[in-house]
């Protein structure tokens, strides 16, 4: 994984996405929330993980069922379009159906950035500092869980090559799955006693842990943070004296003036496209410093 | 200087009466490589637990154990056989702090001791991996590494590499080797298979009923090993004590060939060819098979091509990663070549439907015996398949651990209980996996005598293994496979003996001598055959 912004520590990172994913989602205006997809999409390409040709088809789905079945069940605001079957369908509440798939979605595309940027490990170097227990466990669990898998896999193919319940009978397959079940119970209770063992030996105990996760807070991460907040606060105070207040009905209006509601949109406009502008300057970075050898 | 010494050390277990260990008295001094061997239930592991305070078992114990200077939990490492169930975490690098987070060291520490120690274990590679996607092998060193991160002053390990293939278990010892020269660790140890541990012992106590029966340097106790500690001895040494020689023993393959070269002649050069196989009906053909495991994936199978002819014990040799399981699970029809045929029989194993393919005709034996069990005891696991057990029960001998839970036995038994299972199967061709993995040498001579018994039966064996002497013994013929294709397929002596490097520790230490002594039965046969030459 090569990105500038999981460069950061995981704290200034991690409240930086509670921000931008609690102001995209909990605010009314279809602005933010357009913002918000935009800015979701331009980080997530940035990132470019993986493929998501899938999901994206899941995606538009999702979008048109959304923005398709506001409108059927809402017939609030003033400007009727048309009648369908007797009732109407407004303008007002196709658009209250769009903004709000666009806020979903965008809430998608954020918590999936945030999955590429918040690798196990920072998970669990956040917990840490809360219990070194809880992220013990986190991490046992993560190591369970394939190893369990994997031996699924393996006993199923095993009996399979023994002839044993493997007919395409509906019965049979029910019988196998109950049957494998039932010794991965008994050989997770084997592989515990033997891991316990094992802890044992390395010195777990009752004494205080520490943990051997370290990420130093740089003044990137302070600046980062810095920013973050004062953006967050500012809009924050927005929020809380209806400045970003929008009404979808009757007909679609907002509480402020025209001028502080493009104050508020470029605020979050900055702290939204944020990782993007840091992705490109890292990127120029290099190719500057290729281009001076 | 001494480390730990055990004193008049007696321990039985609740409930019984026979003593594990009986009045064992006990060395270790500072800085040696102490080897412990025995058969197994002799009670050298629980004399290992003993030592390590967190691991004694309960019971009723005498005697005492003095640790000198090993107060913290860690000033003794641990190392056990399984390394999957010694790994804790999800990742290399936090399962490698875990011993270190134990003991409260703090956090900036902890990240130069885990950087140093992988750098001397060379792990770098896999430091930001996830515990699951490494190998066995890498494992195993994982959890030595994770051990000695604790520096701990003195280190114990219980049958480390019974578990892995031969080729990761030459480099955990050679690690191990590593760790005692170049940084003095004290290190005490049991394993099954001697041939490279015992060369860089410095000492060996061999255990036999709880009573340790002889103590001294490799040569002298390899002098007094008998029965079954004789045969996990390494080659030399067991020529050497088979022929009687009174010379020096030889302990390692290098010392071997001196030691043939300055006592024995080679006036008889080879022994007189095997006489091959009659080429019988074939049972398997595997016909220009291609395989890969995802779409885009490279190629696991490539081309390749196979007869296994009916009554014949046939190995497959090969690396890690060359392919050998997967052809297995081919061969099993557990999973589809996408290019080429397999047939059994003459009929397509794809027309062998509704699971027929695994009534009386092919049945497979995994890696992992403990696969084959679903059951509390054997003897249940058994009924599943055939209500009337006995005549397989009796044939296999293994009456006394019917009534035990399958996951209780030892590597060996439970590699017969599960073989007891597929035979009642009534299968043609045996397919087994790595089948002499996690067993001892004595284990080992009656597993393959039962499979040359289940040969006479006319049943087709086919074996893959890493284990090189194994199927020099007991195969007809033997194939390499590497990269995906059958290299080289021919009969097991002139297989063996014109590999130079790929080949049993017989043939290498006697490749200068003889041209086709490929086990330790032809080196004997033929310095006795010299012998007699010369007597003429």
């Amino acid at each position: 994984m090569n990105n500038a912004f999981s460069k950061f520590h995981p704290l200034s990172s991690f409240i930086y996405f509670v921000c931008v994913i609690g102001f995209a989602v909990f605010t009314q205006h279809p602005i933010i929330r357009g913002i918000g997809l935009i800015s979701g999409i331009c980080f997530f390409i940035l990132l470019n993980e993986r493929n998501v040709n899938k999901e994206l088809a899941f995606i538009l789905m999702f979008f048109f069922i959304i923005a398709i079945t506001n409108p059927l069940f809402f017939h609030d605001g003033k400007t009727v379009l048309f009648f369908l079957h007797g009732n109407a369908i407004t303008l007002e509440s196709i658009i209250a159906g769009i903004s709000m798939s666009v806020m979903m979605i965008s809430a998608v595309f954020w918590l999936w950035c945030f999955g590429i940027i918040f690798t196990c490990e920072k998970v669990m170097y956040l917990f840490s500092k809360i219990s070194p227990k809880i992220s013990l466990i986190i991490s046992m669990i993560m190591r369970f869980i394939p190893l369990l898998k994997d031996r699924h896999k393996q006993t199923q193919g095993c009996q399979k090559a023994m002839g044993l319940y493997t007919s395409d009978k509906l019965t049979d397959r029910v019988k196998s799955a109950v049957r494998i079940f039932s010794i991965l119970v008994t050989y997770a209770l084997e592989h515990s006693l033997e891991t316990e063992t094992a802890m044992r030996a390395r010195g777990f105990s009752s004494k205080k842990r520490t943990s051997g996760l370290t990420y130093s807070f740089k003044k990137r991460d302070s600046l980062l943070l810095a920013i973050c907040l004062t953006l967050s606060l500012a809009l924050l105070f927005g929020a809380v004296s209806e400045k970003l207040q929008f009404y979808y009905y009757p007909s679609l209006s907002i509480n402020a003036s025209y001028s502080t509601s493009v104050m508020y949109l470029l605020l979050f406009f900055i702290l939204a496209f944020m990782p993007v502008f840091i992705e490109i300057k890292e990127a120029a970075m290099w190719k500057y410093s290729l281009s001076k050898i | 200087m001494e480390i730990l010494s055990v004193e008049n050390l007696s321990f039985s277990y609740p409930n019984s009466k026979k003593k594990t260990l009986c009045d064992i008295n006990l060395k270790i001094n500072e800085g040696k490589l102490t080897l412990l061997c025995g058969k197994t239930g002799c009670g050298k592991t629980t004399l290992l637990k003993m030592i390590k305070k967190e691991l004694a078992p309960a019971g009723e114990t005498a005697g005492t154990i003095n640790r000198f200077g090993l107060d913290l939990p860690t000033d003794i490492g641990f190392v056990m056989q399984n390394p999957e169930s010694q790994i804790v975490t999800d990742t290399v690098s936090h399962e490698l702090a875990f011993g270190l987070e134990n003991i409260g060291v703090p956090s900036e520490e902890i990240r130069r001791r885990i950087s140093e120690i992988s750098s001397f274990f060379g792990i770098n590679s896999i430091f930001n991996s996830s515990t699951s996607e490494i190998s066995g092998g890498q494992k195993q060193l994982l959890n030595l590494a994770s051990v000695i991160v604790c520096s701990p002053k003195i280190l114990i390990l219980d049958e480390p590499t019974s578990q892995l293939d031969p080729i990761a278990a030459q480099e955990f010892i050679s690690t191990l080797k590593k760790l005692n020269t170049e940084l003095g660790l004290t290190i005490l140890l049991t394993e099954h298979h001697l041939e490279d541990i015992f060369p860089i012992a410095d000492r060996v106590i061999l255990m036999d009923n709880g009573k340790i029966i002889t103590d001294g340097t490799p040569r002298e106790s390899a002098m007094k090993m008998d029965g079954d500690s004789w045969m996990s001895l390494p080659t030399a040494t067991r020529i050497h004590r088979s022929i009687g020689s009174k010379a020096s023993c030889p302990l390692s393959v290098k010392e071997g060939r001196q030691f043939l070269s300055d006592h024995f002649k080679n006036t008889v050069k080879e022994l007189p060819k095997a006489v091959p196989l009659q080429q019988s009906e074939a049972v398997l053909e595997i016909k220009d098979v291609w395989f890969r495991y995802t779409k885009k994936g490279e190629d696991i199978i490539k081309d390749l091509n196979l007869t296994v002819y009916k009554n014949e014990i046939l190995s497959i040799v090969g690396g890690n990663g060359s392919g050998k399981t997967t052809l297995l699970n081919l061969a099993a029809g557990l999973i589809a070549p996408y290019q080429g045929k397999i047939k059994l029989n003459g009929k397509n194993i794809k027309d062998y439907k509704d699971g027929s393919l695994y009534k009386q005709n092919v049945s497979l034996l995994p890696q992992n015996p403990q696969l084959v069990f679903l059951k509390e005891t054997v003897l249940e696991d058994l009924k599943e398949i055939d209500p009337n057990p006995e005549e397989v029960i009796h044939s296999l001998k293994i009456e006394d651990i019917l009534q035990s839970h399958p996951y209780d036995l030892s590597g060996g038994e439970q590699q017969k209980a599960a073989l007891a299972k597929i035979l009642l199967l009534s299968p043609k061709i045996l397919l087994l996996d790595e089948p002499t993995k996690g067993i001892d040498s004595a284990s080992k001579l009656m597993f393959s005598e039962i499979l040359n018994g289940l040969k006479e039966n006319g049943i087709t064996v086919i074996i893959v293994t890493h284990d090189v002497e194994f199927a020099a013994e007991i195969s007809n013929r033997c194939a390499m496979l590497f990269n995906g294709e059958i290299i080289s397929v021919s009969d097991s002596q002139s297989f063996f003996s014109g590999n130079h490097y790929y080949t049993t520790a017989a043939n290498r230490m006697s490749s200068h001598m003889y041209y086709n002594a490929v086990t330790c039965n032809d080196v004997i046969k033929l310095i006795r055959k010299n012998e007699e030459y010369s007597n003429d």
